[in-house]
């Protein structure tokens, strides 16, 4: 390392031979002023002062008020005790897609239906000004799956910023019983919306705040408006009322006794957690824990799917329903058999509702503690609360709430966002590498940095208190606290050490944003749930050292007969994929190099929608590393019918797949998809591939910080030559890929094509070409652009507020930035500005083979059929039920069911993406980017054109070489190459002999691009 | 075996009672031969039956999914007039080689003699030490980390910090910094299985040999090393030295994951880098292949010359 270290100190010497010198000089200067002592106001100075100015005249942006800060607005208001139902019906104002309707299953009275976008306002006169909890009554109606998003406004406003996002969950549940296949083990059911009427009170999803909101009604007429974000929902009652405060056990106890309830006798009722009927998300579903042999139902080697919740229940808000009946009234106990093995030292907190209400105070907050087995939970002191239940059915429902961690997490959060402000404010003054040997003045340049400071580090130190606290122990945990209130109050008593701790900082944050994910995190899994006779004994939850002892025996000897690894078919007809691949010689065999889950969903999909459909028996094969076994698999003779995502040209080149235009519905299957999408497969009138997902770029961009500084979303490049400065005046940065990708965003906005026709030749040579080019390259020479980034943490930080990038960046940050929440967005990248006065926002996107894991890929890939194949007809039928609309969606939404948010896909079916959950406002946005979307044709080649282009990039960006002649240079190697390729393949390679019908086919195939120079 | 059968024609009945010889040698050592045939399958398998393929290929046009052409001499013939590239690469892999080669070579010596004078303990301690960087695979990704052009990767952090440099370097696609970044990578990571081999043959030497050698007027530790430490760790040496010559000719997967593939302007380019360019890449697996033979006889060729001189060694 030192070796190293010193050569760019030489080549620095050699190269900038004047360096030293003016450093020299510029020594010698200050030496001299230091010395006289007058002047002072050297350019230096004045360029210090100058940012002064850029400091302070920076509007800080805050967020919207929060709920906290609107309780104590209002500290003190009355809450009164009337109630206030709102007649829905009477509505004075609505957006044109509200319905009414009069009899709808299930609920009383009329019914407001309320679509995904749109408004509804009432008016209802309140007597008594106050706090007033809402209470709504709200049904999910058929949407995309996800929950439902609304707004609440008072008299025109929102009253604080998270009444912006009251999210409702819809219901899930089994849609039919569990499946067994053939080798015995259990397949989990189909997830299934199973909606019904639910009365809530309106409060934080996010459960920051354990009690429901109270909003402040003035006297008189007061207006409600219901803003709709995302999915439709009916609602039934809205009320403005207290919620009930609930009496706690001691009293109740009492009221028992006058009542004359009495412990029952001689009944056990034992819940399955599996069994739990609703549930609020459709990845809570019955999952398989076999390291343990006291769980029910028990099997040492085959799947049982016999507990629930785990790692998947550990949101905050999310909630599972149990049904069950008990024969006598009376007073019964209950018991949880759970396990929380993944916090140590924590508690998993639950709220517990027995027929949709708490019944007693202490059951707001239940906690189980850590533990490797599971255990059994009683809740109670010494002897066990008693709930008192009437003969019947009755529902229990457990609700993950944060308990006591509520406020930690908060105040982490809140402060979170206060630590990125204040790093953002220095980094301004100092920018992201400051300068060691400069004094900044930090205290006098940004005002109040110093309290917020302190004020920050004693947040964090009273936070480590509370949290010592609240575990009883001092951990890791709590060690990152203090370490953090440390920091901080280092850098508040010593203001001229920020600039050398700001790296520990910004480490500091990522790490505070990792500490805030994980401790809000409350898993449990539940084996069963017993309802039973105040003095039955229950069976021990952890299992004894024999149990222990004789389960490994038996899954050791089972491993012998056992294959773990197949994935068995549910065995209806047992047709299909119930032989060893490649015996069964009628079934169509697909490959798919996605994940297993994925695969397992195709499977799972294919059995119950298209073999029925179609009759025709499919063995999926699930294949690693696709791109290099598809090669040796079509030598060897044993490629399968069908590849997905396999999509890769020089495969096709070389008579590897099989053209698709054949197919005489070829035309009518292709309008699924956008023309762009076709592009990448498509040469001269054959098309090899259909498309399954298609990623492109958008703008991502930090609303917060566009706000700081006063800055619109830019429309067109010359906001982007605008922007810069600004930004880079605060030490931040446009976020633009160092690559061909940039190059070709600006080609095809000015209609050009980077290849001549039938990708003869490169056009990089043509005149616009090169000014494109030289364009390209001002931004990271002229304006200097980082030519490498990290983008999810530049763009977290701050300090790239605007990046073009794959729109997969939304999934990861979705995960990644939970305290950007509602911070950022996207938008259709900058364009240009055409002679009509619209704006060309053409992207391009190429074609790519599918990687594992990936559901948003940096380009367009296809399905293929491979040309070996006996059955091209068959092969055919799958790949249109595979593109159709409602295979897409269904497969985007349970692979988002499956994995969470951060997977939602990226579909190439244009009427399927619309169906997929993205809000209106970011379903807008995506669709007019996708308008703007332009293939890049499949090249023989092409490989080389890219690696040139980037060579002359690094050439005249970093070594400063002339432009037009490197352009020359490095285009002429590329041209012999692909001229080389195209008469290993017996086409022609000379530009004027080339047939003017193929030249028409090749600009027919585009839909943004028009020629090869631009028109001007 | 069959390939010696089949090369000798038997032409005369000198030739004929050659022939009989060796079926009668092969009958009478048929044990041994049935001992060594598991191995002669084995190897015959895969390494002799794939070097004799990859010679055919390299004679054919290849690509992949439509069976080869032959296309006679015409691979070499561009390989060696045409090819400007595949030029560029031998000439990087001889610099690449004639520097990590003998230095490693001579570095994993030179530790191992270093290091066998410890103690037992600290000696173990120490071969793990230096031999770590070899047995974690993908180590030298750290340097990655080190070198990127990312303002903050390490190095460009560093030098930005003491203001040797005012904008990030791109260490990685700069050509004039690639190859002498990747030298120092490969020579960090060369203590590998010849810097083992060398230790274990230093152990294996006979203490009484010294002995003998003091009384036969051995005078200090050189001649020590030269006229007897030396001699006896002959095998160990050559060992060593193929396991250099090879490591610092087909080296390609560490260059690629730091420099890129391909990198800029071919400033790293190696042989064995041309060779995956046309076969995974362009999916021209004859030319490929014809590289891949005339890497085989410059390896060959080396590995003869290195013999000789390790010969000369003790005398």
């Amino acid at each position: 390392m030192i070796k190293t270290a010193k050569r760019p100190g030489q080549c620095w010497t050699r190269r900038n031979p004047y360096g030293l010198c003016v450093l020299a000089f510029l020594l010698a200067l200050t030496i001299v002023l230091g010395v006289s002592g007058s002047g002072r106001s050297t350019a230096e100075e004045s360029v210090m002062e100058k940012s002064v100015d850029d400091g302070s005249a920076v509007a800080l942006y805050r967020r919207g008020i929060s709920y906290e800060e609107y309780r104590t607005l209002y500290e003190g208001a009355p809450a009164p005790g009337e109630e206030l139902t709102i007649d829905l019906a009477d509505f004075v104002d609505a957006s044109s897609n509200v319905l009414l309707l009069r009899d709808f299953p299930g609920a009383k009275g009329e019914v407001l239906i309320t679509e995904e976008t749109g408004f509804v306002e009432w008016e209802i006169e309140v007597a008594t000004p106050g706090l007033y909890n809402l209470k709504l009554s709200y049904y999910p109606m058929e949407g995309k799956r996800s929950a439902m998003e609304r707004e609440l406004q008072i008299n025109g406003e929102c009253p604080f910023s998270e009444a912006k996002s009251l999210t409702f969950s819809r219901v899930w549940g089994d849609a039919h019983e569990k499946l067994v296949d053939q080798f015995g083990n259990e397949i989990r059911a189909r997830q299934e919306e199973k909606p019904c009427w639910r009365t809530v009170y309106l409060s934080d999803s996010m459960g920051y705040h354990d009690e429901p909101y109270r909003f402040y009604f003035q006297e008189g007429l007061n207006r409600v408006r219901l803003v709709s974000h995302a999915e439709p929902m009916a609602i039934s009652e809205l009320v403005l009322c207290q919620a009930p405060v609930l009496p706690d056990y001691a009293e109740l106890e009492r009221s028992y006794a006058e009542q004359g309830y009495q412990p029952v006798k001689d009944i056990v009722v034992k819940i399955q957690g599996e069994d739990g009927v609703r549930r609020s998300s459709s990845t809570l579903f019955p999952v398989f824990d076999q390291g343990d042999p006291t769980v029910e139902p028990y099997h040492p080697a085959q799947i049982r799917l016999n507990t629930i919740g785990g790692y998947r229940w550990a949101q905050a808000g999310q909630w599972i329903t149990w049904e069950f009946e008990v024969p006598r009234s009376g007073l019964y106990k209950i018991a949880i058999k759970g396990k929380q093995d993944e916090q140590r030292g924590f508690y998993s907190s639950r709220r517990l509702l027995l027929d949709g209400r708490v019944p007693f105070a202490e059951m707001k907050t239940i906690t189980f503690p850590f533990s490797q087995h599971y255990q059994m939970q009683v809740f109670g002191d010494d002897e066990p609360y008693l709930f008192y239940l009437e003969k019947g059915r009755h529902e229990l429902e457990l609700q993950v709430v944060l308990g006591d961690l509520t406020k930690i997490i908060r105040q982490a959060r809140d402060s979170l966002y206060e630590l990125n402000t204040i790093y953002r404010r220095i980094i301004m003054i100092t920018s992201p590498n400051p300068d060691p040997l400069r004094s900044y003045q930090l205290e006098l340049k940004i005002p109040g940095l110093i309290d917020d400071l302190r004020e920050q580090g004693r947040v964090f130190r009273d936070l480590k208190a509370y949290f010592q606290e609240y575990t009883g122990q001092i951990g890791t945990h709590t060690a990152f606290l203090e370490k953090l209130a440390v920091l901080l109050e280092r850098m508040a008593n010593r203001p001229y050490t920020i600039p050398d701790l700001l790296d520990e900082y910004k480490d500091n944050i990522g790490a505070l944003g990792e500490w805030i994910t994980t401790t809000e995190r409350q898993p449990l899994q539940i084996d069963y749930i017993i309802v039973a006779a105040p003095k039955e004994s229950l069976s021990p939850a952890a299992p004894t050292v024999t149990q222990t002892l004789a389960h490994e025996i038996r899954a050791f000897f089972h491993s012998f007969f056992h294959d773990y690894t197949r994935i068995g078919s549910m065995g209806k007809t047992g047709s299909t994929g119930d032989t060893a691949p490649g015996e069964n010689s009628e079934a169509l065999r697909v490959w798919i190099g996605l994940g297993r889950d994925q695969a397992q969903l195709l499977k799972q999909m294919i059995e119950d929608s298209f073999t029925p459909e179609t009759g025709i028996p499919v063995e999926l094969e699930l294949v690693e590393n696709m791109g290099s076994l598809l090669i040796p698999a079509t030598i060897a003779g044993s490629a399968p019918d069908v590849a997905i995502g396999a999509a890769n040209m020089e495969l096709a080149f070389r008579g590897a797949l099989m053209d698709l235009c054949q197919f005489p519905d070829f035309s009518e299957v292709a309008r699924r998809f956008k023309k762009s999408a076709f592009v990448p497969f498509r040469f001269r009138d054959k098309v090899y591939a259909l498309p399954e997902m298609q990623g492109f770029p958008v703008m991502f961009y930090r609303q917060d910080i566009l706000t700081e500084l006063g800055l619109d979303i830019p429309q067109t490049w010359e906001d982007v030559h605008k922007i810069i400065p600004v930004l880079q005046r605060h030490h931040m940065q446009f976020g633009l890929a160092a690559d061909i990708s940039t190059m070709l965003m600006f080609l095809y906005q000015k209609g050009i094509a980077l290849y001549k026709e039938d990708g003869i030749q490169t056009n990089l040579d043509s005149e616009t070409a090169v000014r494109t080019f030289i364009d390209v390259v001002n931004f990271f020479t002229i304006y200097d652009l980082p030519l490498t980034f990290n983008v999810e943490n530049r763009f977290r930080l701050g300090e790239m507020p605007l990046v073009i990038a794959s729109y997969g960046l939304y999934n990861t940050l979705k995960v990644f930035a939970p305290e950007l929440r509602g911070e950022w967005a996207f938008a259709p990248v900058p364009g240009m500005v055409q002679p009509d006065g619209t704006i060309n926002r053409t992207v391009p996107v190429g074609g790519t083979v599918l990687g594992a894991q990936v559901t948003v890929p940096p380009g367009t890939t296809g399905a293929v059929i491979m040309d070996q194949t006996d059955r091209p007809e068959t092969a055919w039928e799958f790949l249109k039920w595979w593109t159709r609309q409602d295979t897409q969606v269904r497969f985007g939404l349970e692979l988002e069911s499956l994995m969470g948010d951060a997977a939602r896909y990226a579909t190439a079916n244009v009427e399927a993406l619309k169906q997929l959950p993205w809000k209106p406002e970011e379903l807008d946005n995506l669709l007019c980017q996708w308008d703007w979307v332009e293939g890049v044709p499949p090249v023989l080649g092409s490989y080389y054109v890219s690696r040139q282009f980037d060579w002359l990039f690094r050439a005249v960006v970093i070594n400063n070489e002339p432009v037009r002649e490197s352009v020359q240079d490095y285009d002429r190697a590329a041209n012999l190459e692909i001229a080389r390729k195209r008469q290993e393949f017996g086409l022609e390679t000379d530009y004027h002999k080339l047939p003017e019908e193929i030249k028409q086919l090749y600009w027919d195939h585009y839909t943004h691009v028009k020629g090869l120079e631009a028109e001007e | 075996m069959e390939s010696t059968t089949a090369v000798v024609r038997p032409k005369t009945p000198r030739s004929r009672s050659r022939l009989r010889d060796f079926w009668e040698g092969l009958r009478r050592d048929s044990i041994s031969y049935l001992f060594i045939a598991p191995f002669g399958v084995l190897f015959g398998l895969f390494t002799v039956i794939p070097v004799v393929l990859s010679i055919v290929l390299s004679f054919t046009y290849f690509n992949m999914l439509q069976p080869p052409k032959w296309v006679g001499w015409s691979n070499y013939i561009r390989l060696f007039f045409e090819d400007e590239i595949f030029l560029l690469a031998v000439k990087n892999t001889l610099i690449f080689a004639a520097i990590t080669g003998p230095v490693s070579y001579m570095a994993c010596f030179l530790f191992a003699w270093l290091i066998n004078e410890l103690r037992p303990k600290l000696r173990a301690f120490l071969t793990l030490l230096f031999y770590a960087p070899s047995i974690s695979g993908s180590a030298f990704l750290i340097w990655q980390i080190m070198f990127s052009g990312d303002m903050y990767g390490y190095i460009n952090g560093l030098l930005l910090r003491l203001g040797f440099i005012n904008r990030p370097i791109q260490w990685l696609i700069t050509p004039q910094y690639m190859m002498p970044i990747v030298i120092i990578v490969a020579l960090w990571m060369s203590l590998g299985t010849s810097f083992l081999a060398f230790i274990a043959g230093l152990q294996g030497v006979d203490e009484q040999l010294y002995e003998a050698g003091a009384i036969d007027g051995v005078r200090n530790r050189w001649q020590e090393l030269w006229y007897l430490t030396l001699p006896q760790m002959r095998p160990y040496l050559m060992f060593g030295a193929i396991m250099s010559i090879t490591g610092s000719f087909t080296a390609a997967g560490q260059i690629s994951a730091l420099t890129g593939f391909p990198p800029t302007d071919y400033a790293t380019w190696t042989v064995m880098q041309h060779l995956q360019d046309y076969g995974y890449i362009r999916y021209e697996m004859g030319y490929a292949a014809s590289i891949a033979v005339v890497l085989f006889l410059v390896m060959v060729g080396t590995q003869r010359l290195v013999q000789r001189v390790l010969e000369k060694v003790g005398e």
